[in-house]
């Protein structure tokens, strides 16, 4: 448990000190190559050969379950 | 997740086609549709139809099992060329945006003649300071209903999730993500098909697996999108996962994005990872013991997966019919995957798993 | 308890919107596409749409034909619209506009340093402020919905009957 303290309260100090990026400032970061899981179907199709065949899941901002595969 | 403003999901078509095919005899095909059209200003629906025809070799073995998938075949002395197992699933989804805040729910239940799974996930995301960060909170509960043809009994797994994401906006050219995980399953984790086989002088005897009944598994990652030149990113993760069956693993993940014109987009991923086993595992065992388990997920070991995507939105520059359909959008991508587990496979005996992956999609706007 | 909204404080910086309803709109000038000469002032004595967008910003894919309706709908009537592209390179905007099956009828302002959204402090891409005959701004619309159409409209009306 104190190893995910840690990582939260040093996320939180991470970006406690950058700021504001205003929205006339992100043309390069509208470019869909900038974004998370820009295809959610294709990420959905990697997880679920991945999960059959290692023993971790989760942390990579999907929603967990329901692939039926243990 | 959307960085600049919570937008609801481009309505669109998405059919994919994908296979896979590795090593230890195992081919499946999995085709996939997916839809999302919006029904007024606000509110969004979503659905997904996706089948997967699995054959294997190892299904023939004497189990008629494959240790891999666990998919069994529908019917004994089935022809070569006919898939033995075939699973569907079924996604139903809304996702509605409240001033900002965009809300989601989503069933989802998936059958095949021996195992049948019902989801329900609902997420909530909420942009902060002029949309320079983004709370994400994620619910799910997942009921699995588990049938072999070859046992007397049908076993529940209940297993519900919660997912924290945080995604920042660092500067002009780079975001950052942070996401938790928390997954406690009950009830029956094997797949009804495993067995530990036990030599005693010239017998071998035949045991179902015997696991705990609860795993409580917990992951954090963070990922960072780097933007390096006005057309090119790379994105770095890393995952730290652990769990009360004593698994731990680190996860690194790479992918180099580029624009090679303004159509046509270049990925290339690399991930490794790395696990170590659970407790109780052991790839062989000589007595009966109170947990026995010999998953190769569940074994010490690493794995390798390289890819490459590219995918190509029509314009009108071109004179192909398809291509010059500005609502069209092809996908392909090829991808390796590499699995080395301390010990032989309990089914092939292997150690090195090697997976080859096709997919090829169109994406349609509506 | 104190340590954390700290945190929230330095995390989530109070926001400032220097352009306010009823206030006169601050006055900004520049080049069009074109390298001609434009201010906003020029527009005074008419009703006017000031729209900030850029190409990157998928909603105003959806606001800009709606935009030259409006212009082609109420321009008879002392209605006005003057865009400001923040593009920072002029051939993604031109790009931009040549895959709208319309032409645009009103100015474009080119500011690439984006010195107005600077200026009017904007929340969010694209930003509309409709201002009154004399200058002063009526109505702000933050991002672009199709469900907001009306609402446009309505509000131009008010203004042109006043």
């Amino acid at each position: 448990m104190k190893y995910l303290y840690i990582s939260i309260l040093l996320i939180l100090l991470t970006l406690s000190g950058c700021a504001v990026i205003q929205p006339w400032e992100r043309e390069r970061l509208a470019d869909p190559n900038r974004m998370f899981d820009e295809n959610p179907i294709q990420k959905g199709i990697k997880e679920h050969y991945i999960n059959i065949r290692e023993g971790s899941e989760g942390g990579t901002g999907s929603q967990g379950g329901g692939c039926g595969c243990g | 997740m959307f960085i600049f403003s919570q937008e609801l999901p481009d309505n669109e078509i998405q059919v994919n086609f994908n296979s896979y095919f590795d090593n230890f005899r195992l081919n499946v095909i999995y085709p996939s549709v997916n839809i999302v059209k919006s029904i007024d200003n606000n509110t969004s629906i979503t659905g997904s139809y996706l089948v997967d025809a699995i054959s294997s070799a190892s299904m023939k073995m004497i189990f008629k099992v494959d240790g891999i998938t666990s998919a069994t075949t529908n019917k004994l002395g089935g022809a070569d060329n006919t898939p033995d197992e075939l699973r569907h699933q079924v996604n139903l989804g809304i996702v509605r945006n409240f001033s900002g805040v965009t809300v989601s729910a989503d069933g989802m239940y998936s059958t095949e003649h021996d195992y049948s799974s019902k989801t329900f996930a609902t997420n909530i995301s909420v942009p902060l300071a002029k949309k320079n960060t983004i709370l994400k909170l994620g619910l799910s509960g997942n009921w699995d209903k588990i049938f072999p043809q070859s046992r007397f009994w049908t076993k529940n797994r209940n297993t519900l999730s919660l997912n924290l994401g945080l995604t920042q906006i660092l500067s002009k050219s780079i975001v950052s993500q942070f996401d938790f995980s928390f997954i406690n399953a009950d009830g029956y984790m094997s797949d009804g098909y495993q067995v530990v086989r036990i030599i005693n002088g010239y017998t071998v005897n035949v045991f179902e697996p015997i696991l705990p009944e609860t795993r409580i598994r917990k992951a954090v990652g963070i990922r960072t999108n780097f933007g390096i030149s006005k057309l090119s990113t790379i994105l770095l993760g890393y995952r730290y996962y652990w769990d009360t069956w004593n698994i731990r693993s680190h996860t690194l993940d790479a992918e180099y994005k580029t624009h090679i014109s303004d159509n046509i987009n270049l990925i290339f991923g690399y991930r490794q990872y790395y696990q170590t086993k659970a407790y109780f595992f052991k790839s062989t065992y000589e007595q009966v013991e109170p947990l026995m388990g010999v998953d190769s997920k569940l074994n010490s070991g690493y794995t390798n997966d390289a890819s490459i995507s590219l995918s190509y939105k029509g314009n009108k520059n071109n004179s192909f019919p398809i291509l010059n359909n500005e609502k069209i959008t092809l996908l392909a991508s090829l991808g390796f995957f590499h699995r080395h587990t301390d010990s032989p496979d309990w089914v092939m005996r292997l150690s090195e798993l090697y997976a080859y992956l096709i997919s090829l999609g169109i994406k349609i706007s509506i | 308890m104190k340590k954390i909204f700290l945190i929230i404080l330095l995390i989530f910086p109070i926001i400032v919107s220097s352009q306010e309803v009823g206030k006169e709109a601050v006055n900004f000038s520049g080049k069009t596409m074109d390298d001609e000469n434009i201010s906003l002032s020029d527009y005074k004595g008419k009703v006017t749409l000031v729209d900030v967008w850029a190409s990157w910003c998928k909603p105003c894919k959806e606001e800009f034909p709606f935009l030259i309706d409006l212009y082609n709908q109420y321009s008879d009537k002392d209605f006005s619209v003057l865009t400001v592209n923040i593009d920072e390179e002029k051939g993604n905007a031109k790009k931009f506009l040549s895959k709208l099956d319309k032409e645009v009828p009103f100015k474009i302002m080119f500011d690439p340093e984006s010195k107005i959204p600077t200026l009017y402090n904007i929340e969010s891409i694209p930003s509309v402020y409709i201002l009154d005959r004399k200058g002063i701004v009526k109505y702000i619309h933050i991002g672009f919905m199709n469900s907001d159409k009306e609402k446009y409209k309505n509000e131009i009306e008010t203004l042109l009957n006043e």
